[in-house]
């Protein structure tokens, strides 16, 4: 995708703004979101032309493995429908039409007011991330630009084209934009006319972006998640290993809800060690079903690497067990007896390391308090809340049944903030008869 | 063609082989040799026999050097990978964090490290063998008592350079003023020079003349040898700004220039051939080239074969000259065969991810 010039950036910005009075200030929330749906329904149509596009085009641009794209697809799409798009206007805003007009509150009418423009920076190539951000936008009737990434800028692309097709009114106030970072001219331009930039990105990229937003920004930066196999979880240690398996195999690992560790707690039907080799079961047969997209040569190497430390320190005789793909660096498990977190070269690499007892977690994470995402757990549902709890304090933002680690509820908070509630803006009414 | 299978291997006796192979390269069969030194390593070093075992490997299944199972670096981290009792125990530099451990190259008898890293490094930096005053930009051996490349220098000095030579980095830190003199005295007496530096340590000189807008011109077949690139210290600064700092500088032209790759695990070292070329009078474009005595393949990060000439993969060295330790080392450098070596593209790279999971690089840049 070309880069726009500075004219051409600007010029299309008029525009949206022109179309946003036009066609979004006006128009009922509900219609809005049933537009959406309608696009969306597309996208879970699996003969549908976006679709084959996407499922043609995406592993190329992506990474990913053809099998892993027909995989993925619906489960990114299946949230945005219009009852759970409704139900979370109504959870951030206290009522779905908080947008069209004075809701009744207490003691006065208040009204929810959108962005005017909105500049939505998607990174990274993981397909549909940050797609979240630019329905919520269109949601609250603000003018959406997407700058996408300049590796991966097709799914946005074609769900844009999605939108006009089945509403060009709507469509008109959504344009998809790509240029290599760094680009001040436009950059300047863009963020320092929006009202809200929504970005995600690492943090020196989110520095970068902050520094030149005028508006209102919110940054998702890079995140790092685990899972927690307790007790109870083991009593099916089979089942849950292979669904701890395919959270760190989806996406191969590139999600900040990947997890990078798999914490065992001690003491359960089976120890920590022999949790390692089911994991690898379960991650084999994830090769099978879901295999790896292709990886560069320094990925490799790095995963090399961490077999080879593994290796190394059995050989030297330390409590180590490893576990790989025969040929290749598909998949890697490695057991090691201390508890320390330690990061994953990502695409399939992963630890199992013991938890002797849950209360030692915080003190384990805490020099990754602040880059802590979600936490995908086997526990039996009594003590799920305890849990969930603990994890919270911990400064983790979601707790989840492990297995549904990449599948999260369209109502879950990303980064700990509200999705909707954070883009708007209250007016409040008094001295109404 | 000598049969080693004929002598029992004892560290003595292997070593004498390898001493005679280093002093009179030509007619000697590597393979040969290095399946004798494998054996030997097999049989005296535990630890990498306790490796090549869960590999399947012993000396009898084992064909062709070429199949002599290679040693992670990280392994040198884990256990003492020796024959015998150490004459010296070299250490891999610490990371700046200071997290990582540190890489221990135990060598039982420096007397071969000594011969190889000096007969190649003559061949590469002084083909003309005539000693030259070296100017050092590479740290004392009171600074760094365990680093294998000060070890180097230090023999370069005494065994190849004039009484004069001396250290411009010791433990107060680097002399650029006194550098700068020392370069100034070589001008006036039109005495070339022979510097050994670490990269990042010449560029701190760059700069220093940039910022007191100084340049020298250093007589001419003055040369320099630079080694690390530019990892982690100082600005980046790529191969051709280098080069062309060089000559902007210190007026030595490229071909003068010759970049040394090597590690603490490995008692050989590589060099661009530039100037060995230039001695030999032939054009051929710069790479590295390893000594008589050593092999490197490619091989691809993922399945581990033998990539062919030009493709990337990541570089294997095979060093007749770490017969007391491993003489076969996985490196994790990127690189490619070429011509009669082979050139790096980059040495340890990080795995930068795709998507937006943390990644170990910015975590650590966050801290």
């Amino acid at each position: 995708m070309p880069s726009p010039s500075p004219t051409d950036l600007g010029a299309r910005l008029d525009v949206l703004l022109a179309n946003r009075i036009q066609h979004l200030v006006p128009r009922p929330v509900r219609d809005i979101s049933d537009r959406i749906d309608q696009a969306v329904q597309r996208w879970l149509d699996p003969d549908s032309p976006e679709r084959q596009e996407a499922e043609a085009r995406l592993p190329e641009t992506t990474g990913l493995s053809a099998a892993m794209i027909r995989h993925v697809l619906p489960l990114i799409f299946q949230e945005y429908r219009a009852d759970r798009l409704a139900a979370l206007l109504v959870d951030e805003l206290g009522s779905l039409e908080a947008l069209d007009r004075f809701i009744p509150s207490s003691p006065c009418r208040k009204k929810a007011y959108g962005p005017p423009l909105s500049v939505h920076v998607l990174a990274g190539n993981v397909p549909g991330a940050g797609l979240d951000s630019v329905i919520f936008s269109l949601l609250v009737k603000s003018a959406t630009l997407v700058k996408a990434s300049s590796a991966e800028p097709l799914l946005p692309v074609l769900f844009a084209r999605s939108i006009q097709e089945i509403d060009p009114n709507l469509g008109a106030c959504l344009s998809v934009v790509s240029w290599p970072g760094g680009n001040t001219n436009l950059e300047d331009l863009a963020y320092g006319r929006a009202d809200v930039v929504v970005a995600s990105g690492s943090d020196a990229s989110l520095a970068a972006i902050q520094k030149r937003t005028r508006g209102t920004f919110i940054g998702y930066g890079h995140k790092v998640s685990f899972s927690l196999v307790t007790k109870e979880g083991l009593a099916e240690a089979e089942k849950t290993a292979h669904k701890a398996a395919y959270d760190v195999a989806l996406y191969d690992q590139q999600g900040c809800l990947s997890p990078q560790l798999v914490y065992v707690e001690e003491g359960g039907a089976i120890t920590p060690k022999e949790f390692a080799s089911l994991l690898a079961t379960g991650l084999a047969h994830w090769q099978t079903e879901l295999p790896r997209g292709p990886v560069p040569p320094e990925v490799s190497t790095a995963i090399r690497k961490v077999r080879d430390e593994a290796e190394w320190q059995a050989l030297a005789g330390k409590d180590i067990a490893l576990h790989a793909s025969p040929q290749g660096t598909a998949w890697t498990v490695v057991y090691a007896a201390d508890s320390t977190f330690v990061q994953s070269p990502l695409y399939r690499t992963v630890r199992v390391k013991p938890l002797p007892n849950i209360a030692q977690l915080g003190e384990i994470v805490d020099p990754w308090r602040p880059y802590l995402e979600a936490v995908g757990v086997a526990v039996g549902p009594e003590r799920m809340a305890t849990l969930a709890d603990t994890l919270g304090a911990l400064g983790v933002s979601r707790a989840c049944p492990i297995g549904t680690m990449q599948l999260p509820p369209l109502s879950w908070r990303h980064g700990g903030r509200p999705r909707i509630s954070d883009l708007v803006r209250w007016v409040g009414m008094e001295g109404e008869k | 063609m000598t049969s080693y299978a004929l002598f029992p291997v004892n560290n003595l006796q292997i070593d004498t082989h390898v001493l005679d192979f280093i002093a009179a390269p030509d007619g000697q069969d590597f393979g040969t040799l290095a399946l004798a030194v494998f054996a030997h390593q097999f049989e005296h070093n535990l630890s990498y026999q306790r490796f090549c075992l869960a590999g399947g490997k012993t000396p009898e299944t084992v064909r062709t050097w070429q199949a002599i199972p290679a040693v992670p670096t990280v392994a040198f981290k884990e256990l003492d990978l020796t024959c015998g009792p150490p004459e010296k125990i070299f250490l891999t530099s610490g990371t700046t964090r200071g997290q990582e451990k540190r890489g221990r190259h135990l060598v039982p008898n420096l007397q071969v490290y000594h011969a190889s890293a000096l007969a190649h490094f003559s061949q590469c930096v002084l083909p003309e063998k005539r000693p030259l005053r070296v100017l050092s930009l590479i740290p004392d051996p009171e600074t760094q008592p365990h680093s294998s490349l000060t070890q180097m220098a230090e023999w370069a000095m005494r065994d190849l350079g004039t009484p004069d030579s001396r250290y411009f980095i010791d433990a107060d830190g680097i002399h650029l003023e006194a550098f700068a003199a020392a370069v100034t005295h070589a001008q006036e007496t039109s005495e070339p020079v022979c510097v050994l530096a670490i990269t990042s340590a010449l560029v701190a000189f760059f700069d220093w003349c940039a910022a007191s807008q100084k340049t020298f011109a250093l007589p001419s077949s003055s040369r320099i040898m630079d080694t690390g690139g530019n990892k982690g210290k100082g600005r980046p600064l790529s191969r051709n700004g280098y080069l062309q700092s060089c000559w902007k500088y210190l007026k030595v032209a490229g071909y003068y220039c010759v970049n040394e790759y090597g590690m603490t695990e490995m008692a050989s070292q590589f060099y661009d051939h530039v100037l060995y070329n230039r001695f030999r009078k032939s054009n051929e474009p710069r790479y590295k080239i390893g000594p008589a005595w050593t092999r490197t393949l490619v091989v691809h990060p993922e399945t581990l074969e033998e990539v062919p000439p030009g493709e990337h993969g990541i570089l294997r060295h095979y060093d007749l000259a770490n017969c007391g330790s491993v003489m076969a080392i996985q490196t994790d450098d990127v690189g490619y065969l070429t011509g009669e070596g082979f050139e790096i593209i980059g040495r340890t790279p990080g795995s930068e991810a795709r998507g937006c999971a943390l990644v170990l690089d910015e975590f650590l840049s966050a801290q």
